[in-house]
């Protein structure tokens, strides 16, 4: 053991900086203690107590800042004395770290980290939109990831933002991809040349999804918010994000993904790509009519998944016939399943229940089932006269979106905890009557990360305690996310499997697998 | 005249206020991230009893 | 980002003085530039984070470690080149405004100040002397000691040896060690007592002043000025609002005396409860 010393004239320091030098120091293997403080009386005999009192400190003074390091060898205390030097100059120099401290507001925040570009906050709607007001004054762009934000709240702030060229994602925006980096839920993506704004969270995740997993990539992904292509705030950010696209040399190509707007909104989103648009545009308004997005004069898609294969097309180069025919390859696929699966039924079973965490993914998997088998119940249902009297008994053929109020008040969302969608899949599976159980799986940033982990053993289960009573359950799944997501989509492709599920390509193909197989039993409305 | 476009060209820089998961994602693909321990400002009994429960609770 | 704006006076403490005289640079922050003033003076310049005080001058800028040049008269401020009209700021008043104070709103308010200090505190400050809990933030062999050295002192003053004052004084990390900042709140903790009980606590006062003092010009001057019933910012209204229990008040006040990157505001913050609590309990031994 060696105790080293050196002493630094005229420096000053904040009392946090110094502690957190000092820690660092004594994180280094072979180090046993450190200190860095100033040479007053009693810091001395502190030092005498910990054995570092060199003769060299007897007769510093209190401006004098000591530096003792208790080591295994001289080599390793010469170590720790470069560390400490480099740490004290980064902080002169004014590079400020966080360290173990953290500040306790946006301001506090903005003294380390000066050049901030972006916020992100995830607050109680109540709090979070003067949080959002505060960011945009100081000139930061912002990721609103809170819902419960008032509706004139969201006006002001998008109207500023507007006003001074700044980025409002949200409320209720949970998911976006800017400069290549996931904010919130959101998948890692190949970058490239197409850019999404979309007033879908889940719906953004689709697309981006299908785009990567074509080879194809994603310059920017910008969130609105769902509201705001509504009346009331008239499409502020979808605009904005629109013309920043056009605006941004690495995006060529542009898809709008939202539910249907307000018709005041979609004609301004008409007029914004006829009159400034030069870029190719790729529209999936949920739900709309295509010759709308035609008129509009964009390419229309009729799901999330064909929007994604359509821009992948187009930044490729490649014929936009050459997915059409893809598709309907797929199509036969999808029908020769439906036909296998509803021949292992027991009699009586003919219906469907999506168990959904994603509320885009929950809306496109109705509208395609709509047309296939009719109107479904639900907690959020196309047509409110189908609305569930109790969101959690389910009638005939039910899809649930398990991420709406009644189920996540005071608990994780289901993307991340599964215990609830776990619990409502052995439910189902007691229900005579249930031939299909259709579930969304959602990876990236912010999800479960260890989904196959948590969804195979419950899909197990549940298999099994229809099959005691001879019954066999269709497990239809789809995998929202990219080989690139930490969670390995292909791995949790192949534990679903295992478990007996049927897992499709995309949302739009297991709403269909799921709805053939219904009708063909006899379950359509 | 500041615009949004200008984003895409700078180093994103974020400062995260809530969830931590937020933060850590931003930390695994190397982006630059603050966290701000947020508690909610000057407010009624309400956010008051919270922060109490929270204390007293521990 | 932030935009280029022109730097503005928000408020001058009474005690800056009319003329510069000969300035010299002390130390520099992000939050304050310290400088002294014909050799033994010390006047910063802080941001409004750090806020106002008897020799504070503050201005509107995030960050005001760019100042390289000083100077000043009655009339004008010019900084790094920049002619401020001094008429234009605010005179900081650092005197208490307490009136007909409830002792038991004192207490309670207190009591809740105290809560939010253990759980806000930055890691290493002094308020593990309120929570023993936090005493595991102290992991070093040094800091450790540098722990039980703090809490034995403090143990001995609260019961009445002042001779442990000049066993802390110096005592710690930072520009103003812990030591120096508890007996700030010591000292504090004494005028709010007077101010609430008329006790006269003007001698006790003088007596630690005289047992603190210490090279340090920064810890010296604030605790001078306590000494004095003269306050800073953060600390006036942290008081002003325990004193009124509002509990609103106390979260922000709070907020606004930790938010620095320092151990400083708690750990006066802990002095003060300390004291306060000390006086109010009866340990009138000292006065």
């Amino acid at each position: 053991m060696v105790v080293k010393g050196i002493i630094k004239k005229g420096e000053y320091y904040d009392s946090v900086t110094l502690m957190l030098v000092a820690r660092d120091a004594t994180k280094l293997d072979g180090v046993e203690d450190a200190a860095v403080v100033m040479g007053t009386g009693q810091n001395k005999s502190i030092l005498e107590t910990s054995g570092m009192l060199l003769d060299m400190f007897k007769d510093a003074t209190d401006s004098d800042l000591l530096i003792a390091v208790k080591a295994k060898d001289e080599r390793t205390a010469e170590e720790a004395f470069a560390k400490i030097d480099e740490m004290l100059k980064a902080k002169r120099a004014k590079t400020q770290e966080a360290g173990e401290y953290m500040p306790k507001s946006l301001e506090g925040a903005l003294e380390f980290m000066p050049d901030a570009n972006m916020v992100i906050i995830s607050v109680a709607g109540k709090y979070a939109g003067d949080e959002a007001m505060k960011a945009l004054e100081h000139g930061l762009h912002v990721m609103l990831f809170s819902d419960n934000v008032p509706l004139e709240k969201e006006i002001e702030l998008k109207k500023y933002a507007r006003d001074n060229g700044l980025l409002v994602m949200g409320p209720d925006c949970g998911t976006a991809i800017i400069n290549g980096a996931p904010l919130c839920f959101a998948n890692v993506v190949n970058r490239g040349k197409i850019g999404i704004v979309a007033a879908s969270g889940t719906g953004l995740q689709e697309v981006s999804s299908v785009i990567t997993n074509e080879g194809a990539g994603i310059s920017q992904a910008i969130g609105t918010g769902g509201r705001d292509v509504k009346k009331d705030v008239g499409g502020i950010m979808f605009i904005e994000g629109m013309k920043a696209l056009e605006e941004d040399p690495e995006t060529n190509y542009i898809v709008l993904v939202s539910k249907p707007p307000h018709p005041e909104v979609l004609e301004k989103v008409a007029n914004l790509i006829k009159s400034e648009i030069k870029k190719p545009v790729v529209g999936i308004f949920l739900g709309g009519d295509p010759d709308v997005v035609k008129s509009a004069g964009a390419i229309p898609a009729s799901t999330l998944e064909e929007a994604g294969l359509i821009a992948a097309s187009l930044a490729k180069g490649k014929s936009l016939d050459d997915f059409k025919k893809l598709l309907e390859e797929r199509e036969k696929e999808i029908l020769e399943i439906a036909d296998r699966e509803s021949k292992n039924k027991k009699d009586g079973q003919k219906f469907v229940r999506g168990l959904y965490t994603g509320g885009t993914l929950c809306d496109e998997a109705m509208l395609l089932s709509r047309k296939i088998i009719g109107e479904v119940y639900g907690n959020a249902p196309l047509n409110p006269e189908f609305k569930l009297k109790d969101s959690w008994i389910s009638q005939e053929n039910t899809f649930v979106d398990l991420g709406e109020d009644e189920f996540t008040v005071g608990r994780p969302h289901p993307m991340i905890d599964f215990t609830l969608r776990n619990k409502k899949i052995l439910e189902e599976a007691k229900d005579p009557s249930v031939a299909v159980i259709l579930l969304d799986v959602v990876l990236g940033y912010g999800s479960n990360m260890t989904p196959g982990d948590e969804l195979a053993p419950a899909i197990k289960e549940a298999r099994e305690i229809a099959k005691k009573d001879g019954r066999n359950i269709t497990f239809v799944c789809s995998i929202t996310g990219t080989d690139k997501d930490p969670q390995d989509r292909k791995k949790v492709k192949k534990q679903l499997e295992d478990a007996g599920a049927i897992v499709m390509p995309s949302n739009a193909a297991a709403a269909k697998l799921a709805s053939y197989i219904v009708k063909n039993l006899g379950g359509a409305r | 005249m500041r615009k949004i476009s200008d984003l895409f060209k700078q180093e994103l820089k974020v400062i995260n206020i809530g969830l931590l998961s937020f933060k850590e994602s931003l930390d695994d693909v190397g982006v630059k991230v603050i966290q701000v321990d947020w508690r909610p400002p000057a407010g009624g009994d309400e956010e008051v009893m919270d922060a109490l429960k929270k204390l007293l609770g521990k | 980002m932030q935009t280029r704006t022109r730097l503005k006076l928000v408020s001058v403490g009474p005690d800056v003085s009319v003329e510069s005289g000969s300035v010299s640079f002390h130390s520099k922050f992000s939050n304050a530039v310290n400088l002294i003033l014909d050799g033994n003076n010390l006047v910063s310049i802080v941001t409004n984070k750090v806020g106002g005080g008897p020799n504070n001058i503050v201005l509107n800028a995030q960050d005001v470690s760019f100042i390289n040049v000083v100077k000043w008269n009655e009339s004008y401020f010019m900084i790094n080149g920049e002619v401020l009209l001094r008429n234009t700021a605010k005179v900081y008043n650092p005197l208490l405004s307490l009136h007909d104070v409830r002792i038991s709103d004192f207490l309670t308010g207190l009591n809740f100040f105290e809560r939010l200090l253990i759980k806000n505190a930055p890691p290493l400050s002094a308020a593990f002397l309120l929570d023993d809990r936090r005493k595991n933030f102290f992991i070093t062999p040094f800091e450790k000691n540098l722990r039980i050295s703090i809490r034995n002192s403090v143990d001995r003053f609260l019961e009445g040896d002042l001779s442990a004052i000049s066993k802390l004084k110096g005592l710690g990390f930072g520009l103003t060690p812990q030591g120096d900042d508890l007996i700030d709140g010591f000292v504090s903790a004494l005028v709010v007592y007077e101010f609430i009980t008329k006790v006269n606590t003007y001698l006790l006062r003088n007596k630690i002043y005289s047992a603190a003092e210490t090279s340090n010009l920064i810890s010296n001057t604030f605790l001078r000025y306590a000494v004095k019933g003269m306050f800073y910012q953060r600390v006036k209204e942290l008081i002003e609002a325990v004193a009124l229990n509002d509990k609103g008040k106390i979260i922000n006040s709070t907020e606004k005396l930790l938010n620095i990157g320092e151990t400083s505001g708690s750990d006066i913050g802990a002095g003060f409860v300390l004291m306060s609590r000390k006086l109010f309990e009866g340990g009138i031994k000292w006065l």
